[in-house]
């Protein structure tokens, strides 16, 4: 079964003569267990497409389907009791709660959900990422890439069918950021874990299996297998065209 | 890097306008006060309320004047004598005016006054129905009865029919009934003042000194409720003050720590100063500049306000009766200057402990992804906080010592006002273990509000104190205020019944004093003592060279030592209608010597000393009833040995029957004698303390929103974390709740330890009495405070939630 579908997805912000189109007719499906990656030029409607895959946005046109379950038409509250069950989130400034330790934070989603947090897989979680020995430590005291890995974790603890990554690596240098792209990596190869990852860096999308090029809010390319020098050349080309 | 600059406008706008909003609500306080004070300090004299239009007036001296062995003595008399009979002769023109009890009966009267009627239209009064009086048995009244009815009318003598022949319209400073002058003369016969036409130098020049020429504003002097007036004055001033000073306090510890609070919350927009280059001293100077330039904005918005707002108190003042009518607004600019001066001096002082903080900001800070607040208690905060609670003890344990003291305003308001900063001081220091034991309890539960709540409080120690620092304020005064009062009214209803040797007392009701018929049936009532003592006074060369006004009592009756508390040292109380007197020990006086004394009208009298009372610091002089020229303003009845109670209080009930007075039994005698809570100075307090708790009601709202504005980006969070808004809002509601409750805990520590003190005070000066608490008035003062937190809280979150998430990009 497809972790994420989108049938003919679009997205209007604004209305009348100002209205600006983010995404235009897109439709796309995102096996269970691939890691993907999703690339364009600032303004391309990237983030677009990962809120609205995420039911973060609504679209204006469409269907999004999360594991099998129609996302059109919910209301906000159901989309989030939705998202919490099915989804996960990494974010480029990693939106850590600054007041809950590291293990607390992991806790969190599960706390939300209703449920009651079992310290075993919190630990579990946390040396998943490398960070056996950070539990009691809140974000001010972790470097960047440590608290982007309490913030995969964090993710991970609800066991999401997908896990989104907007900019997983942007805030951090070129080193933490690849031991980030590692372990996610790691989660697709060791776990099956679903991935999708908007990212403008072609090295970071070489980590992925599947590279979809957006352009103007269209599905314009696509790369299997990809390495850091594909990546880049299809992205050069994206950019000398006339838009 | 943008949204951070942005993150920080925002945060800087409503930290802005919460200072501002503290800083206006505060000088609008201490301008409005300080403006009604200045009106009630700086009363011009009143003027003349009785006598109305362009007439003179003579009037005696109503002073003794008493030549001693070194010079020349005056005292003023308390029941002046009329005016001279040869006097009156000699000036031949003139209309007499008598002034002397009488009341309708039954009905409750103010300022009871019988006069003869043509007197009535020298003193503003003119017929607005029926007739004037036109024979000894009419009147004219003022309500509670139409032309035509016959009413019973009571003086100092005698009850007696009449019948009312007019009307005429209340003035409001007295309640009088008009005789025919005849009938006027016959009830009290001397003449108390005479009111001319001519000019007052021709009168002045016929009158010579033998008695007062008064005119214009000087008519003011014979105003009946004149010394009544001077009572209400010095209890606005009283209330005023102590209002002012409560406002003042309020206010320069709201904007205070608000505006230390503000410091706080830019720390992130400090550290991009710094970033960009700016040094501390450069950050701080920045401060400062702000600072005096949003406080002199909002301290003189506040002193528009304070000045627009005056008027208003002063008129509510005079409505409830705490403020004489006449009281003209101050004009005065000082309250308003002071009001300014201490905004923009509390605003800048409070910038100063801050900015220094600040201006240590390090650079790197502001690259942080959020700064911890886990240890809000620096070592200067330590020390102030400990040592203001340190002298709210000292001020404690004084009052204790000198337990006479301890009850007096003046004492008790420093004390709650130092024991209130000391809180605030440490409130910080609460927070974390009372974070901690409050959401113990839930800790075992799966859900994350507990867990969230905890944690935020835990790291926000700064938010969460200032935020419950308005809550205390609020609490704190209801309890030390409310509980003071209660508790002080029921030492003292208990100090008045232990001191009360009588076992029932006969008060009057709407009448001055109980009428000499009703004292005669209730001394005929089987199986008691009634004792009805009219105060008044005698002079007496004191010592051969001072003269003394000497508070006496009129009474007799032999069981005068066992009703009242009364130690007669040798002899016996006068015996009726003789020129005796009964005199303190002091007098230095024996049985059977006779003393030289003037009575209260001046009188000269040579008296007999049939008995001598002992101890007691002041003890009174008893003279024989005849000398009494009022009414008993209380009967005090005491049971003989083997009477039986119930048959006496029922007899005692039906003599009082058709009168106005009531029975009381000691214990709710004392109970409503030490009752102040209708007086006019507590209500007065109460309601300017209400004033005063809206501004801190203001300031709750006020912190939270200032609070809520760092919230965003925790709220985001929550959601993208995926919280529900339900459960975004309760976390969130949640802290501002523990806030609430750390404010009441301190509160109640600050409550605590101020009334236990009083306690002390009270068990050595009356011994041990009960606390009482104003249970409803704190009740309603925390559900108010914790439903401002909420509303506070949830407003500014819904309209977050409503807004759709900020990513970051």
């Amino acid at each position: 079964m497809n972790a994420v579908q989108l049938w003919s997805v679009s997205r209007t912000y604004g209305r009348g003569e100002r209205a600006v189109t983010a995404l235009d007719d897109v439709s796309l499906e995102l096996a269970a267990g691939t890691f993907t990656a999703v690339m364009g030029p600032s303004g391309s409607g990237k983030s677009t497409l990962l809120q609205c895959a995420a039911g973060l946005d609504r679209p204006t046109a469409g269907r999004v389907f999360i594991a099998g379950t129609d996302l059109t038409g919910l209301s906000e509250n159901r989309r989030t009791l939705l998202r919490r069950d099915l989804v996960g989130f990494v974010f480029q400034s990693f939106n850590l709660m600054p007041s809950l330790t590291a293990t607390q934070n992991v806790e969190l989603p599960i706390r939300l959900a209703g449920r009651r947090p079992d310290p075993e897989a919190v630990r579990t979680a946390l040396a998943a990422v490398g960070l056996a020995d950070r539990a009691g430590h809140r974000p001010a005291e972790l470097s960047g890439g440590q608290q982007q890995r309490v913030a995969i974790a964090r993710a991970l603890a609800v066991h999401p069918r997908v896990l989104f990554a907007d900019e997983p690596t942007g805030a951090l240098d070129t080193a933490t950021g690849h031991g980030v792209l590692r372990l996610l990596r790691d989660l697709v190869d060791r776990y099956g874990q679903t991935i999708v990852m908007v990212t403008h860096d072609p090295v970071a999308a070489s980590f992925a299996d599947r590279v979809l090029f957006l352009a103007d809010g269209r599905i314009v390319d696509e790369l299997v297998e990809p390495t850091a020098a594909t990546v880049a050349t299809r992205m050069t080309r994206l950019a000398a065209a006339p838009c | 890097m943008l949204t951070i600059a942005l993150a920080t406008l925002r945060t800087r706008w409503v930290s802005f306008a919460g200072t501002f909003v503290a800083l206006t609500g505060g000088a609008g306080l201490i301008a409005a006060m300080g403006l009604v004070l200045a009106a009630s300090v700086a009363a011009p004299p009143r003027p003349p309320v009785r006598y109305t239009g362009d007439v003179t007036v003579v009037a005696p001296h109503g002073t003794l004047t008493v030549s001693t062995a070194y010079d020349t003595k005056t005292e003023r008399l308390v029941d002046p004598p009329g005016l001279p009979a040869d006097l009156v002769a000699r000036l031949g023109a003139g209309v007499p005016d008598r002034t002397f009890y009488a009341q309708l009966a039954g009905v409750p009267a103010r300022e009871p006054a019988g006069h003869g009627w043509s007197s009535a239209r020298y003193t503003g009064y003119a017929l607005t129905a029926g007739s004037a009086p036109a024979n000894e048995a009419e009147v004219v009244v003022t309500g509670g009865a139409r032309p035509g009815d016959r009413v019973e009318v009571r003086t100092l003598t005698a009850t007696r029919p009449y019948t009312v022949s007019g009307l005429v319209a209340s003035r409001g400073f007295e309640t009088p009934v008009f005789f025919a002058d005849s009938e006027a003369a016959r009830l009290s016969p001397r003449i108390d003042a005479l009111v001319m036409t001519d000019p007052p130098d021709t009168v002045r020049a016929s009158v010579g000194d033998r008695a007062r020429v008064l005119t214009g504003v000087e008519l003011g002097e014979l105003d009946p409720d004149r010394d009544r007036d001077a009572d209400v004055l010095n209890d606005t001033n009283a209330l005023v003050g102590i209002a002012g000073g409560f406002a003042a306090f309020v206010a320069i510890f709201v904007v205070a720590s608000t505006f230390g609070y503000s410091v706080v919350q830019r720390r992130r927009e400090f550290a991009l100063l710094r970033v960009t280059g700016a040094t501390p001293g450069q950050v701080r100077r920045m401060l400062y500049g702000e600072a005096a330039l949003v406080s002199v904005v909002a301290s003189a918005l506040g002193c528009a306000l304070g000045a627009a707002g005056a008027p208003a108190v002063l008129d509510w003042l005079i409505r409830l009766d705490m403020a004489p009518a006449w009281l003209p607004d101050s004009g005065s600019w000082i309250p308003l200057a002071v009001a300014l001066a201490s905004g923009v001096t509390v605003a800048l002082s409070g910038v100063a402990v801050a900015s220094w903080r600040a201006g240590r900001v390090r650079p790197v800070e502001a690259l942080r992804e959020a700064a911890l607040d886990t240890r809000a208690m620096t070592l200067v905060r330590w020390f102030a906080g400990l040592g203001t609670l340190a002298a709210a003890i000292v001020m404690i344990g004084a009052a204790v010592v000198d337990p006479d003291s301890a009850t007096s305003d003046k004492t008790y308001m420093p004390t709650v006002m130092v024991l209130v900063v000391a809180c605030g001081l440490l409130a910080p220091a609460v927070v974390r273990p009372l974070a901690l034991r409050l959401t113990a309890p839930l800790r075992r539960l799966r859900g994350a509000t507990a867990m969230l709540v905890r944690e935020n409080a835990l790291t926000a120690v700064r938010r969460t104190a200032v935020t419950a620092s308005p809550v205390l304020v609020t609490v704190a005064l209801t309890g030390l205020l409310g509980g003071a009062a209660g508790t002080i009214d029921v030492a003292e209803a208990e100090q008045s019944e232990r001191s009360m040797f009588a076992d029932y007392l006969v008060r009057p009701v709407g009448a001055p004093g109980v009428s000499r018929a009703l004292v005669d049936r209730l001394t005929a009532v089987d199986g008691v003592d009634a004792v009805a003592p009219v105060p008044t006074t005698v002079y007496r060369v004191h010592a051969g060279a001072v003269l003394v006004a000497w508070p006496a009592k009129a009474v007799t009756a032999a069981a005068v030592p066992n009703v009242l508390d009364v130690r007669l040292q040798a002899g016996a109380m006068s015996t009726p209608d003789s020129a005796s007197i009964v005199v303190p020990d002091n007098w230095g006086a024996g049985v059977g010597e006779y003393v030289d004394v003037w009575l209260a009208d001046g009188t000269p009298a040579r008296l007999r000393v049939t008995g001598v009372v002992a101890e007691g610091q002041y003890p009174d002089a008893y003279l024989p009833a005849r000398y009494a020229t009022a009414l008993a303003p209380l009967v005090y009845v005491k049971l003989r040995a083997g009477a039986d109670p119930a048959g006496v209080e029922r007899a005692l009930r039906a003599a009082v029957a058709g009168e106005d007075a009531q029975v009381l039994t000691k214990r709710a005698w004392a109970a409503t004698a030490a009752d102040r809570s209708a007086d006019a100075s507590r209500i007065g307090l109460f309601i300017v303390l209400g004033i005063v708790l809206s501004y801190t009601g203001i300031a709750i709202v006020n912190t939270l929103l200032m609070a809520s504005s760092e919230r965003g980006t925790d709220i985001d969070t929550l959601r993208l974390t995926g919280a529900t808004n339900g459960q975004v809002l309760r976390a969130l509601v949640g802290e501002a709740l523990l806030a609430v409750v750390a404010g009441v805990v301190l509160a109640a520590a600050a409550t605590t330890v101020g009334l236990l003190g009083l306690w002390l005070a009270l068990l050595r000066l009356v011994g041990p009495t009960a606390i009482v608490m104003p249970w409803p008035a704190l009740g309603a003062v925390t559900i108010a405070a914790a439903a401002l937190a909420v509303l506070a809280t949830v407003l500014p979150v819904w309209r977050r939630l409503r807004r759709p998430m900020a990513l970051a990009e």
